[in-house]
């Protein structure tokens, strides 16, 4: 595959994110079922939101989260 | 001082320290005659049967090296053990030692090793009856012993073997050829590789301990900052119960939909419940286990602060002033021999331990003993020395009190803990529970109270069928905490459980990884450079940095201390893997180079930036180095839109970012480290704190 750079820390990656960021995202995806789950009524926005407000959360979930935000990613494949 | 005696067919001792030397020279006999030559101290005994030469080293004086004087070359196998000023430009003085024992070796028909009994100890000495001595190692003797006293080293000394360390010394000197080869190799690897790009140099290094444990920080800092948490819930009621109050909790800890929460308080607020089921369980907690090194490391580290580094270096002092035995141990178990009402008795002596010492004396001793066991020295204990004791500086007294109160509490009672559980019934749907908790009998607790704390909750005295009322219920929203950073503390066990390095070398290996600025903070987080290395070691030699073949490696070297394996196999892996690592890593240089380079500015980026300029809250403030006065300060990127931010720091010794500011003014802290100094300042000069202080 071919090298791309990172769009948050423009490390060398092979997808829009870096291996780190990728793998807060995949965490982010991960845990959007336990959170809908817990408080029922929860937007993808919401969440991501949530996400960065929550001091809990690490430093790159939070950068992914802000990206994902201002890019209005996920929203159509997550938010069931 | 003296003049030299005319000695002749003498024994001489070789010594690991000058103070053991003192101590031993002391214990054999009372005629002794010193002489001290360049600033070295000879001990002349003379006793009804014998004659001794007492002299001591400076911990190793021989260390591996080659006679190549370029250092970027590699790699290196042509190894051979020179003198350690031959190697390193600040061991001049090593130089006269070894000429003096040289000399002293000429006149001597008997040679004993007499330095610490460990891998260290007898590699010490056997380089030197070897190199400077030109005995056969064969033809000498070992002095075992693992306290300063006298009465243990006038036994060690009737008691003399041969080659009754010849383990130890294969383990040792096979440990240094194998860590020789793995960090010259590597690290110079590393250094070369910035030397392959423009504006390239810095100091960096790798181990074949060091890499794995940094990749253990790396590895947390990972899942920390990729953490995401989760909400739950918990609710609490208070109960009221025969005019007193008291706190119970929902049955299920966590409650992990908000809406559940909320039914709970719905249904359960002002409600009256039935005491259920009383559960009450005695738990026997069994006193502690003697220390060994990582124990004693641990415990210091939780108690005092103290990094491993420091408490092993104090421990070092306590016993050689003979108050503690051995600190380098991995044994939990005291030796058979000793008299523990002896060491009662003289402990007894000093007002602090005068009451419980008398209580345990009054009982017959046994130790409560843990599993792991050392053959080479027993756990740490007091020896029952205690001249000199009132001279201890303040960290030396605290080590001290926790090695004699631990000592104390491994003979004393198992403490008895009385657990209360209350099962509280509403309406047959919802279970609260009130737990307390007290000590009926505290035994071993009374010997260590100043260092464990029994904290009890009281409750009141339930029967089953009593009613209580639940008279506010409180739901609170909760996150899962992310996993914890190491500290030096945590680190060390983590080492130990992984088997990596040895008691002696794992506090060392910590700090290392601090002086490469590959790590930082009290909570251990990695810096750029640090996850840089590991990244860049990854990809292009994954092995570097495998704890499975350190691990390994640590195995086969244990099995050659018990005599259980030959030198030889683990030496030809070790040639194996660094020849691969190094040709993986040498195909790839300038690619590393870039890597690290870029990853060395950020970290010294990031050491530099303090923090928001507290003036105008848009800059930020940064270290600047003058070029003309070669001063440094503290000013504000801003400086050039108006921002007139300035701030002094010292101009000697190291200075490092805490990311922390202070209290009072909000002003950056930096951590300030002049040679063995270390402290925490705040930035604004005008801080009200310091303002108090100078008052």
């Amino acid at each position: 595959m071919k090298e791309k750079v990172c769009e948050i820390c423009k490390r060398v990656g092979k997808g829009i994110f870096c291996e780190y960021h990728a793998k807060a995202y995949y965490n982010i995806i991960e845990q959007y079922k336990y959170w809908k789950e817990a408080y029922e009524e929860l937007t993808w926005e919401e969440y991501l939101t949530k996400l960065i407000e929550n001091p809990e959360n690490g430093k790159w979930v939070k950068e992914v989260a802000k990206y994902l935000i201002s890019k209005k990613m996920g929203r159509v494949v997550y938010d069931d | 001082m003296s003049e030299k005696p005319d000695f002749k067919n003498y024994t001489l001792v070789i010594c690991e320290k000058s103070d053991a030397a003192k101590r031993i020279a002391e214990a054999l006999g009372d005629n002794v005659k010193t002489i001290e030559k360049k600033g070295i101290k000879i001990y002349f005994i003379t006793n009804a049967n014998k004659k001794y030469v007492i002299c001591s080293a400076l911990g190793h004086l021989y260390g591996l090296g080659n006679y190549r004087k370029d250092r970027k070359v590699y790699p290196v196998f042509d190894l051979m053990w020179l003198p350690l000023n031959h190697i390193d430009k600040n061991k001049s003085n090593v130089h006269d030692r070894i000429k003096i024992i040289e000399e002293l070796a000429k006149n001597a028909n008997e040679f004993v090793n007499a330095c610490d009994y460990d891998v260290e100890g007898s590699t010490i000495g056997f380089n030197i009856l070897r190199y400077a001595c030109k005995v056969n190692y064969s033809n000498t003797l070992r002095a075992k012993f693992s306290t300063l006293t006298k009465d243990e080293l006038k036994y060690a000394f009737k008691n003399l073997g041969n080659q009754i360390d010849k383990g130890l010394v294969k383990a040792g000197i096979t440990r240094h050829v194998v860590d020789y080869l793995w960090g010259i190799n590597l690290s110079r690897i590393l250094m070369s590789s910035l030397q392959h790009i423009p504006y390239g140099g810095g100091v960096l290094s790798t181990g074949r301990v060091q890499g794995p444990t940094l990749k253990f920080i790396v590895d947390r800092e990972i899942e920390i900052r990729s953490f995401v948490t989760k909400p739950y819930w918990v609710a609490n009621a208070l109960v009221e119960y025969d005019e007193t109050e008291i706190y119970a909790s929902y049955f299920k800890d966590k409650i992990m939909k908000k809406r559940e929460a909320l039914k709970i308080k719905e249904e359960n607020e002002r409600e009256t419940g039935i005491v259920k089921e009383i559960r009450r369980i005695k738990v026997e907690l069994k006193p502690p286990t003697p220390f060994n090194t990582g124990d004693l490391q641990k415990e210091a580290y939780r108690i005092f602060k103290f990094s491993p580094s420091l408490t092993l270096n104090i421990a070092e002092q306590l016993y050689l002033q003979a108050l503690i035995s051995y600190p380098r141990t991995n044994s939990q178990k005291l030796p058979k021999t000793i008299d523990y009402y002896k060491i009662m008795r003289r402990l007894s002596e000093i007002n602090e331990y005068k009451e419980e010492t008398e209580i345990l004396l009054s009982k017959k001793l046994v130790p409560h003993e843990g599993e792991k066991d050392d053959p080479a020295h027993p756990c740490i204990y007091p020896t029952g020395e205690i001249e000199g004791i009132e001279k201890l500086n303040e960290r030396q007294k605290k080590l001290f009190d926790l090695i004699v109160r631990r000592f104390l509490a491994i003979f004393a009672e198992n403490a008895i803990m009385e657990r209360d559980q209350i099962l509280i019934d509403v309406k047959g749907k919802h279970y609260w529970k009130i737990n307390g908790r007290r000590y009926i009998h505290l035994g071993w607790i009374n010997f260590y109270k100043k260092y464990f704390e029994a904290e009890e909750v009281e409750i009141p005295l339930f029967k089953e069928g009593d009613k209580v009322l639940l008279k506010t219920i409180n739901v609170e929203e909760k996150f899962e905490k992310r996993p914890p950073r190491f500290n030096k503390g945590s680190l060390l066990e983590k080492m130990e459980e992984e088997n990596l390095g040895t008691k002696a070398t794992r506090a060392e290996i910590i700090d290392t990884l601090y002086k490469r600025k590959y790590v930082v903070g009290e909570s251990i987080m990695p810096t750029e450079l640090g996850f840089q290395v590991i990244e860049t070691l990854s990809k292009y030699s994954g092995r570097i940095i495998s704890v499975d073949l350190t691990r390994e490696m640590e195995k086969s070297l244990e099995k050659i201390e018990l005599e259980q394996e030959e030198p030889e196999d683990v030496l030809e892996k070790t040639f194996y893997f660094a020849w691969q690592a190094i040709n993986d890593l040498s195909d790839n240089l300038e690619k590393i180079g870039f890597e690290l380079k870029n990853a060395m500015r950020i970290t010294t980026l990031e050491n530099k930036t303090l923090g928001l300029c507290p003036m105008c809250k848009e800059g930020l403030l940064v270290i600047i180095n003058n070029k003309k006065t070669k001063k440094r300060f503290v000013g504000c990127t801003n400086y050039k839109k108006g921002c007139s931010f300035v701030a002094p720091l010292p101009q000697k010794g190291i200075i490092q970012n805490t990311g922390r500011t202070c209290s009072t003014c909000g002003w950056p802290i930096v951590q300030v480290r002049n040679g063995k100094s270390l402290w925490n300042l705040c930035i604004n000069f005008k801080c009200p704190t310091k303002v108090k202080n100078k008052k």
